[in-house]
């Protein structure tokens, strides 16, 4: 990464700003944070003039439930933004006109829909409706009443009013209650109290339920293609205008994220400063860019030239370890002068996946499902799922398992003489077990190695000599894990001399870590609680320390926990298969390596990156790193 | 005879996934941010396990007493479902849902009577008839406790109500026939729990006789802080039977001779220790008792596999969701703040 400083006059910063909005590799920051305080430069504070036109350009997206898409805009000519304006206001306008007749239309529609709803629930009433509601002497309510209180109508069997239901339906009956004019009130009460729906049927209702439903169909039919008729004169406005709104969308959108970028420019007086980061691949082209312009200079610089900026970190991987950038990315990019640990997550991860879903086709398959999601989807776990699928598949070869079939292979082997393969789990779980608890160890050990040399390297020796993951830490776990090998071997190691020197001193510089490192930086150690504080806090944390050695250890038995339960899951689905008829084999065998798949993937996925994040990184890695975000128009219509 | 009710594990299993649909805290929270009941009812329509019941309900009009009617109907009908799922219903503890139910309708009865009001009708649950030992459209037209006597007269109720009297105004004592209504219910529950194995009675028996000893807390708490009451009238209505609170130490609660004495003698007790354990504001007593009431009846369900203990406290924290549901909808119809509801909710 080079640090980047540009100057030049104010009247060339709209071209400089276009150039480094287009170039797609400079990482900008604030200027005036960082540009000499006593030398006069302040910020831009300007109102971004595209506000206004991105604002109208997002309400005619919404009315038209438009989404725009970045297009390229170099053919228009005219760029008078005002011209513009009043294309949009006038088609805003012509949208806002057609949505609200489509409106009317959809609730006379609605009015119409619901009628015809209503007299649906009057089937074979053969009397005109208006004339019902027309008589004198008896009030008709028309409407719907709750299962719940139609039972409840005989308790007013002494009551003045009949109600006649038509239809039920659900919970409700539908129906006319008919009561005396006399007793209307008390009636009315009545049926309130029993929650009566009561719906008042439209004066466009005429005649019997049959002439009635007739004419509401036609009316239904005749709205119904009004309503039609306006969805499609909005949606040709739309189709016609839509490449055109695009562009102009485009055009103003890099012009106010351009713009944008004036925050972060230092002014004072006809002078401008920008400061920010390239890759160091990209100087030379970066730096060309800016040929033409004479009165702007532009100075690379070191990328730690200013001592108060972390400079950004872009992760170079390879072809095999670039998808895996992923995790690490969500755990924390590395510092500038970190280690970029994807590499090692790399190899581990696809190592450790690879031995616990060990099936040469559920890993080949799993390969091939990777390799769509990439295709078809673009989703970022699937060439990772290629990778690991690829791994399973080796194991599985050395397993011995095709979906499950775990004597497929046997004749093949025979064939070529190789009598340690297949390598049969089942047959196996102990050295299973005991092999997952030395790679762990393993990893743990490299782990705590590139922890010491990244320590030494960033001069934090606490940690690199005295620390847990430390030289201390390495011999003293390097020391039990070799005197507990030997030992099983029939060697006698713990002598009074090694336990003294390989486990009694690294634990002393543990315990002392601190004072430790200050001596070794020729500083005086001052314990901060006092001496009683030093040793209750430094005994428990060494003790942690010791715990956390046991524990971390045996986390890894989880690997070969997953190899077991994988065989054990296509054990189950073997023995099933064996319990159902032929015919039915081929479906049980297909689910259940589905199934497995499917459950043993996710475990195992997890299961990896657990053991990544817990036992690998924590050892060595901090996370703590500023991604590199390259300034770029962001065609997203949500503005600030 | 010991009844064998352990088998029924499918009962179980079926009442935790019906449990595991009932309403989250941000459930409440989104009820409770509403403006009116069209807007709780439709969003329990589309948002909850109530939704079936509510399909053909027009929201935009829905009263709400129909709201409330029906959403206590699904809880009952849930009752069923869960009975008849393996036939477990025949039995007699599993008639406390129905005889809870008669007990409220003939409470309800009372109080209609002793407020001379003839609009009991409305607010019948109708949908219990059909399971009833009386009919709730007769029972409704009663106007006087005499008739109510004679109405009861082939029911086991007339034997539990038959020595009280109305006064001269026509008015009962409502407390007294509560206490002997819910004592009656209790005991038939003990009574139908009897039969089961011992471990399985007495987890029931063990939620019931805590409910009972903390519905006397509030009780007594709400006599003594609103109504200055004495020992000796708080005894009157107290449900006659104790769990972890010794009669001792009921009396000694209920003597306490302010609320503030009786929620400190209350932080004393078993229960005390427990809210303080909760980390509750002691003050809330109310709030402390239901709370606790609740944190039983969840555990009781999580850990029992006896379908008779799942399905009373599974009916019992259904009941609460309920009650909760009842405090929105008043919250919301009176125009208390979203976070002053939240605050009454049991959750």
């Amino acid at each position: 990464m080079e640090f980047v400083n540009i100057a030049g006059l104010t009247s060339e910063l709209d071209p400089v700003l276009d150039i480094l909005s287009e170039c797609g590799c400079f990482h900008m920051e604030p200027a005036s944070n960082h540009s000499s305080s006593d030398g006069g430069y302040g910020t831009l504070k300007e109102e971004n003039p595209y506000v206004s036109i991105l604002r109208l350009l997002g309400e005619i997206s919404s009315a038209a439930k438009i989404k725009y898409e970045g297009a390229d805009y170099s053919d228009i000519e005219n760029t008078d933004m005002r011209k513009h304006e009043r294309h949009l206001n006038a088609l805003k306008n012509r949208l806002n006109g057609l949505i609200a007749d489509r409106k009317a239309a959809e609730e006379k529609l609605k009015a119409y829909e619901k009628a015809l709803e209503q007299v649906n629930h009057l089937t074979g009433l053969d009397i005109d409706m208006q004339k019902i509601f027309s008589c004198e002497y008896i009030k008709v309510r028309f409407g719907r009443l709750p299962a719940d209180s139609y039972e409840k109508l005989p308790y007013y069997e002494d009551k003045l009013f009949y109600f006649t239901p038509f239809t039920q339906e659900e919970e409700y009956y539908w129906g006319f209650f008919f009561t005396p004019v006399s007793c209307a009130a008390e009636t009315d009460e009545i049926f309130d109290s029993l929650y009566f729906e009561r719906m008042r049927i439209a004066d466009f209702v005429h005649g019997n339920t049959e002439d009635a439903l007739t004419e509401l169909s036609a009316m239904i039919d005749e709205n119904r293609a009004n309503f039609e008729n306006y969805i499609q004169e909005i949606n040709s406005v739309v189709e016609k205008e839509k490449p055109f709104l695009d562009k102009l969308f485009s055009l103003y959108k890099s012009q106010h994220d351009t713009f944008d970028l004036r925050r972060m420019v230092a002014v004072m007086e006809d002078k401008f400063h920008i400061i920010g980061f390239v890759p160091k691949s990209e100087s030379e082209r970066f730096m060309d860019l800016f040929d033409e312009m004479e009165s702007v200079s532009v100075l690379m610089q070191p990328a730690d030239a200013n001592g108060k900026l972390q400079p950004p970190v872009k992760l170079k991987n390879n072809k095999f370890t670039q998808p895996f950038s992923m995790f690490v990315e969500m755990y924390g990019l590395p510092s500038y002068n970190g280690i970029n640990p994807t590499a090692f997550v790399a190899v581990t991860y696809t190592l450790l996946f690879g031995i616990m879903f060990g099936d040469v086709g559920q890993g080949l398959v799993l390969a091939i499902a990777g390799a769509l999601l990439w295709k078809f989807k673009k989703i970022a776990l699937g060439p990772i799922l290629t990778r690991v699928g690829i791994s399973g598949a080796v194991f599985g070869l050395l397993y011995g398992s095709v979906f499950g079939y775990e004597e497929l292979l046997d004749p093949v082997y025979e064939s070529l003489g190789i009598t340690f393969l297949p390598f049969k789990i089942m047959h196996n779980v102990a050295p299973i077990l005991v092999a997952a608890i030395a790679i762990g160890v393993l990893i743990m050990l490299i782990s705590i190695m590139i922890n010491i040399v990244m320590g030494i390297k960033n001069k934090h020796y606490a940690e690199a000599l005295f620390g847990n993951n430390g030289i201390a830490g390495l011999m003293f776990f390097g020391s039990i894990l070799f005197g507990a090998v030997g030992t099983l071997l029939g060697m006698k190691i713990f002598s009074p001399v090694y336990v003294a020197v390989f486990i009694i001193l690294p634990l002393i510089m543990m315990f002392l870590r601190e004072p430790l490192a200050n001596w070794v930086r020729g500083k005086k150690y001052e314990a901060e609680g006092g001496i009683v504080d030093f040793i209750a806090s430094n005994f428990f944390e060494v003790f942690e320390f010791l715990l956390g050695y046991a524990t971390n250890t045996l986390s890894f038995v989880r690997i070969g926990g997953f190899v077991l339960s994988h065989a054990s899951m296509m054990l189950v689905v073997m023995a099933l298969a064996e319990q159902v008829s032929a015919a039915a084999v081929p479906i049980v065998i297909v689910i259940g390596n589905i199934f497995v798949m499917g459950i043993e993937g996710l475990l195992v996925g997890i299961q990896t990156l657990r053991l990544e994040f817990y036992e690998i990184f924590s050892r060595f890695y901090s996370g703590d790193g500023r991604p590199f975000t390259p300034v770029k128009i962001n065609y997203d219509e949500n503005i600030e | 005879m010991r009844i064998n009710n352990r088998r029924h594990n499918a009962t179980v299993a079926k009442i935790r996934a019906m449990y595991g649909k009932r309403l989250s805290a941000e459930d409440y929270a989104q009820l409770a941010s509403y403006d009116s009941v069209s807007e709780i009812a439709e969003y329990l329509k589309k948002n909850t396990h109530y939704g079936k019941t509510l399909a053909s309900v027009d929201t935009v009009m829905i009263h709400r007493g129909l709201l409330e009617s029906l959403l206590r109907r699904h809880n009952f009908e849930t009752y069923f479902r869960i009975t008849d799922f393996e036939n477990i219903g025949r039995t007699e503890f599993y008639n406390h849902m129905i005889i809870e139910a008669e007990v409220d309708v003939i409470l309800s009865c009372l109080r209609y009577i002793n407020a001379k009001s003839d609009s009991q009708i409305t607010e019948l649950p109708i949908y219990i008839n059909r399971y009833a030992s009386f009919d709730l459209i007769e029972i409704a037209k009663i106007r006087s406790f005499d008739e109510l006597l004679v109405f009861l007269k082939k029911t086991p109720y007339y034997d539990v109500l038959k020595d009280e009297r109305a006064d001269a105004n026509g008015r009962v004592d409502f407390s007294v026939c509560e206490i002997k209504l819910r004592t009656y219910l209790i005991g038939r529950i003990e009574k139908a729990v009897s039969g089961y194995g011992r471990k399985e009675a007495d987890s029931i028996n063990s939620m019931i006789l805590t409910d009972v000893d903390l519905i006397n807390v509030i009780n007594a708490y709400r006599m003594t802080a609103f109504f200055g009451e004495n020992e000796e009238e708080i005894e009157k209505i107290m449900l006659p039977f104790s769990g972890r609170l010794s009669a001792a130490k009921q009396r000694e609660i209920y003597s306490a001779p302010d609320e503030a004495e009786f929620i400190r003698r209350f932080s004393k007790t078993y229960y005390g220790r427990l809210v303080e354990e909760m980390g509750c504001n002691m003050n809330d007593l109310e709030r402390n008792a239901n709370l606790l009431r609740l944190k039983y009846a969840k555990l009781a369900l999580k850990t029992s596999s006896s379908a008779a203990v799942s399905v009373y406290s599974f009916m019992y924290l259904r009941g609460i969701e309920l009650r909760n549901i009842i405090s929105i909808i008043e919250g919301v119809r009176y125009g208390v703040p979203s976070k002053e509801i939240e605050e009454l909710l049991v959750i």
